[in-house]
């Protein structure tokens, strides 16, 4: 009688553990599903990663490809956000271009979520949020998910003990964990695993579209020398020069910066090495990604005022000016586009035979003007 | 190094069974318990959702 009763009880703690466990999937899960992207009309196709890459055929890392192509001959300009799906404006900036863009010549291809499998989990231990919401003008929301830098786990484990990339990369000790890192395996390996897959696909496009140039979206903890920076290959410097020079004259710092030789791996330079396309990565503040941050919430990562960083940047211990009030999401999106639009503009002043045109959002004031809920568009 | 997921994934599997085996063979509430919370995630990672 009395084993009798303890099943029973067994029974229902093991309903309750299902329950959770329940829970806690649908939570996980809820991550998989990408952003709606309210594409603007000029949309030609959604592409897939594995039309330049057949191994990614069915696996998670077959992302999409937005394909903007004006019909004029001209350029082709290449866009990659969610390289790291924790730094939020990457993914944000991508999916804003997606839905405001007008190209007028050559084309543009625009890649949100570079790493679709990092959209999928967080940091563990790290406190951080899933998702942050912002409201739109007519009322309606729109959900954000915010990743983890590296490949989720599930897809691509485990981690090896040594790791010589393509690029001759070596990862060994405490970098092992970073063949999980998109930025840091190009050009990539079709028959390698997950991540250097997307890797191929990537350089695969740039090869078979015959890109001309490339802007891959980042952003930086405070502490991070090359906040609003532009890396650069040297085939790409002076482009990227230009656009700085043109940036600061409109007030918006901006620096270019040379690709390090030994880089490897890092798209602006095994990229810059491996294709003709000009290289370029773009770095600014994200206050939600170092170490001093308070509580992670949707108003840290939307209004990216973080106390304690202005503290240590008055104490002379951040060397980025960081603001009284913080460095806000949308100022970090319109800083994206608006260098990629002028990267494009100084990219037609030195290659006139192969011309890029769009337009997207206009100015830097503009967009700060619409803010977010005027620069992303109602889901219905 | 596929293999070594599947090897990892046998390892959850055959730890989750001797774990729910051993829960039903305790009579107390906080043996119960304790293999409860141990089970979620396992489960969670047996079927490669966390």
């Amino acid at each position: 009688m009395k084993k009798y009763s303890y099943l029973w009880k067994n029974i229902l703690v093991l309903a309750v553990a299902l329950l959770f466990a329940a829970v806690a999937a649908h939570d996980f899960l809820a991550m998989r599903t990408p952003e709606p992207v309210v594409a603007s009309k000029g949309l030609t196709r959604v592409a897939r990663l594995s039309e330049y890459c057949a191994n990614l055929k069915g696996t998670v890392g077959d992302e999409a490809v937005y394909v903007f192509d004006s019909g004029v001959p001209g350029g082709t300009f290449l866009v990659l956000g969610g390289t790291h799906p924790n730094e939020s404006a990457g993914m944000m900036a991508a999916i804003a271009m997606a839905e405001n863009i007008e190209v007028t010549a050559g084309r543009v291809f625009i890649m949100p979520w570079t790493n679709t499998s990092g959209f999928t989990h967080t940091s563990p231990l790290d406190g951080m949020v899933d998702m942050f919401t912002i409201t739109l003008k007519d009322g309606s929301t729109r959900t954000f998910r915010v990743g983890n830098r590296l490949t989720n786990p599930v897809d691509q484990w485990p981690d090896r003990n040594y790791y010589e990339g393509t690029s001759g990369r070596k990862l060994v000790g405490t970098e092992t964990a970073e063949i999980r890192n998109v930025n840091r395996l190009y050009p990539g390996n079709e028959n390698g695993v997950l991540t250097e897959q997307v890797c191929a696909g990537i350089k695969n496009m740039i090869v078979e579209e015959n890109v001309s140039i490339v802007m891959d979206m980042h952003e930086g903890s405070p502490e991070f020398y090359y906040l609003d920076t532009t890396m650069a290959h040297e085939r790409a410097l002076n482009v990227a020069s230009l656009m700085a020079m043109d940036m600061g004259m409109e007030g918006l710092d901006m620096k270019a910066e040379l690709s390090g030789q030994t880089s490897y791996g890092l798209s602006h330079r095994s990229l810059g090495d491996n294709t003709d396309a000009l290289m370029t990565l773009m770095e600014t503040y994200n206050p939600s990604m170092g170490p001093l941050h308070g509580k992670m919430d949707d108003d840290l990562i939307v209004n990216g005022n973080e106390p304690n960083y202005y503290q240590a940047h008055l104490d002379g211990y951040i060397y980025y000016r960081v603001k009284e009030n913080g460095i806000p999401l949308i100022e970090r999106i319109a800083r994206h586009i608006v260098c990629i639009t002028k990267l494009k503009d100084a990219y037609n002043l030195y290659h006139p035979e192969a011309p890029i045109e769009f337009t997207c959002l206009g100015s830097y004031d503009d967009m700060m003007q619409l803010g977010l809920e005027g620069v992303f568009k109602p889901v219905k | 190094m596929l293999f070594l997921k599947y090897v990892y994934l046998a390892i959850v599997a055959l730890l989750l069974v001797l774990i729910l085996t051993n829960m039903f063979k305790k009579d107390k509430f906080l043996y119960q318990l304790d293999a409860a919370l141990v089970i979620i995630p396992l489960i969670l990672r047996l079927l490669l959702i966390k």
